[in-house]
């Protein structure tokens, strides 16, 4: 784990643990996030990552190992005395409660005069844009603005920690990209740290200055999000992130960073970020959209160059993707941006798929 | 609604309709009807001295021994409802979101297993209990907290716990599915946001929990005050109860239009007296329909 200036940390799980049994959901976590920090965590259900945010919520005790927020151990501290605030999958609105009730629950508990309360009320009303809405009841609101009455509850006790629990699941696709910059353009407002537990890489990506992969109770990369998209440390952040075309082969020769592989497709060159050696099977990995695509069986000079038949075009409107049959029968995904001037290859037609060493990666074939 | 369904409905609700009908509605008319008339010998009944009065209900309201009765059933009747609702709450708590699947099946059928008996029967089982040499004072005797035996029996406390326990059902039920509608995220997210657990109770469960307990309240209150099984075996002569005096109107008394004319006030009365509450808290009867 990296050093860090503790004062910047708000919260800090050290070798976390939970066993249900002989199940162990989250196995050796360890993890620091940043004051004001938007950090997420990545990963398929039942990865384990929402018995994290329980965990940091307090709903749930570690088997083993530590949590710190705000440099403070929380073993044994109950969900009501934690500065955390969690914003449920299902946001969890108190449905016999109208707006104003809502987000005034939280002051109320800690016992607030209902003077100030209006007063900080109506500043998170107009934080959410929704001014006026604190007589409504909470089944006469659309989605997006229960979204935001439950972000103004969670918010309004100021929490060190907002954390939040995949609560863009539920809504439709539009009212999610929307959702989406509405979040962060809060989140920039309040600066309070937020921990966002998702299984929808674009939404990790997008929103987050970090970006936490999990699989199987275990981190398996943290980075800014073009870290985790550019240089995968293991082929499940390989794969799951994004989409991924593999081939698989032997290093014949490693220099300065390259690694030449001799696959089934001919020899290839790669970016070798783990410096593997000579003799060792790995997989190369290489974006559909890092791939060009030319009409011809003429492999040009380059040193990596697939040849192919074009089987499928999808044209997606701002993009067009296509998938390419190589001629050892193995496919690759080739994504190319609908630039509106290159002339596309046919259905059928023979094709040149090129790739730069500097945009493929060598991963061994293992696992991490 | 399309003509056939609407014709397949009423003849579904039919045998229901006329079972309202015939055991209902017509024999309570016939009661009111009988309540506002002289008790007379029998061969002047259809003369023309049999004509509708008022002095029925007017001997209610002189005698205090009838309303004095009556008061204290309706006294006793709430404060049965309320133990119910004391001892049921945290059962039905229990088992609607603490109890795991298995664990929930068990303490049902629990529960349930003493209901399968009549309720004669289980009513004896308390006279058992409570008698001077019954199971309570044995077990208090054995114990040194008590020297001389004494009979439980015939009190109003006892007639109490008879009904509590006999009715106990009809709380728990209504209660368990409310709790059990209750999302679990709810309590978390209050507790999330600095509830601490009586806040939680007061502010989430409680309301949620509000038509169940109306439900369950209505029931047992009204199952309280019109039972006779319960106060007749427990309470005998020490403890009376109003529905005793309805009972010795018809039987002993042979004053059929007495007897009528009480029923109606006991009914219309503790009628009243649930709408009066639902009121006093706010209660939509509607919620309390869905509930139950």
């Amino acid at each position: 784990m990296p050093e860090l200036d503790q004062r910047d940390v708000d919260v800090e799980l050290v070798g976390v643990t939970k066993r249900y049994g002989d199940l162990t959901a989250v196995a050796g976590v360890s993890l620091a996030v940043h004051r004001g920090e938007f950090f997420s965590i990545l990963g398929p259900s039942g990865c384990g990552k929402t018995t994290i945010l329980r965990m940091i919520a307090g709903f749930i005790e570690p088997s083993e190992g530590e949590i710190l927020i705000a440099g403070k151990p929380t073993r044994g501290v109950a969900p009501n005395r934690r500065p955390t605030s969690l914003i449920f999958q299902h946001l969890a609105l108190f449905p016999l409660m109208n707006v104003y009730d809502n987000i005034a629950f939280g002051l109320r508990m800690r016992g607030v005069s209902e003077g100030e309360i209006s007063g900080r009320v109506a500043a998170q009303l107009e934080l959410i844009n929704l001014s006026g809405y604190g007589p409504k009841r909470v089944d006469q609101l659309s989605g997006g603005e229960r979204q935001r009455v439950a972000i103004a509850r969670s918010l309004i006790i100021a929490p060190t920690v907002l954390l939040l629990d995949e609560p863009l699941g539920a809504l439709d696709l539009k009212l999610r990209e929307h959702m989406k910059e509405e979040l962060k353009a809060i989140q920039h407002r309040v600066g309070t740290t937020f921990i966002y537990i998702t299984h929808d890489q674009g939404e990790a990506l997008a929103m987050s200055d970090r970006v936490a992969v999990m699989s199987r109770g275990r981190i398996e990369q943290i980075g800014t999000p073009s870290e985790i998209y550019e240089q995968p440390q293991t082929r499940f952040v390989a794969y799951f992130v994004g989409e991924n075309n593999a081939i698989a082969g032997r290093t014949a020769r490693e220099d300065a960073g390259r690694v030449v592989v001799d696959t089934p497709e001919g020899r290839l060159v790669s970016r070798n970020p783990q410096g593997m050696e000579a003799g060792r099977s790995g997989l190369i990995f290489i974006r559909p959209e890092k791939l060009q695509c030319t009409a011809g069986d003429d492999r040009g000079s380059g040193p990596n160059a697939l040849r192919g038949t074009l089987e499928e075009i999808f044209y997606e409107g701002p993009m067009v993707r296509m998938r390419v049959r190589l001629h050892t029968a193995r496919q690759v995904a080739v994504v190319i941006p609908n630039l509106g001037r290159t002339v596309l290859p046919a259905v059928g037609d023979a094709v040149v798929v090129t790739f730069s060493a500097d945009d493929a990666y060598l991963l061994p074939d293992g696992g991490a | 609604m399309p003509r056939r369904t609407a014709a397949a409905a009423a003849v579904l609700m039919l045998p229901a309709l006329l079972w309202v009908l015939l055991l209902l509605v017509i024999p309570q008319f016939k009661m009111l009807d009988l309540s506002l008339r002289f008790n007379l010998p029998i061969e002047q009944v259809g003369t023309e001295a049999d004509v509708h009065t008022l002095v029925n209900y007017h001997a209610f309201v002189t005698n205090p021994l009838y309303w004095k009765v009556f008061l204290k059933t309706l006294y006793s009747a709430v404060v049965i409802t309320l133990v119910s609702f004391l001892v049921a709450f945290p059962v039905a708590y229990a088992m609607a979101k603490l109890a795991s699947g298995s664990w929930r099946r068990r303490l049902l059928i629990l529960i349930l297993i003493p209901f399968w008996v009549n309720e004669i029967v289980r009513t004896y089982a308390w006279v058992l209990i409570l008698t001077e040499h019954g199971v309570l004072n044995q077990v208090l005797q054995a114990l040194g907290l008590m020297q001389e035996p004494v009979s439980h029996l015939y009190r109003d406390s006892t007639v109490v716990i008879g009904m509590t326990y006999a009715y106990m059902l009809f709380m728990i039920f209504p209660l368990y599915a409310v709790l059990e509608s209750l999302d679990t995220s709810l309590i978390e997210a209050a507790q999330d946001l600095g509830a601490h657990w009586l806040q939680v109770l007061r502010h989430i469960i409680l309301p949620h929990a509000i038509p169940g307990a109306a439900a369950g309240g209505i029931m047992v209150f009204m199952l309280s005050v019109g039972t006779f099984v319960v106060p007749s075996f427990l309470g005998g002569k020490g403890a009376l109860w109003f529905v005793e005096l309805i009972y010795r109107r018809f039987y002993d008394a042979l004053n059929w239009n007495l007897g009528s004319a009480f029923s109606f006030i006991l009914l219309a009365l503790s009628m009243l007296f649930v709408v009066g509450v639902l009121r006093l808290f706010g209660i939509a009867v509607r919620r309390v329909i869905q509930a139950s």
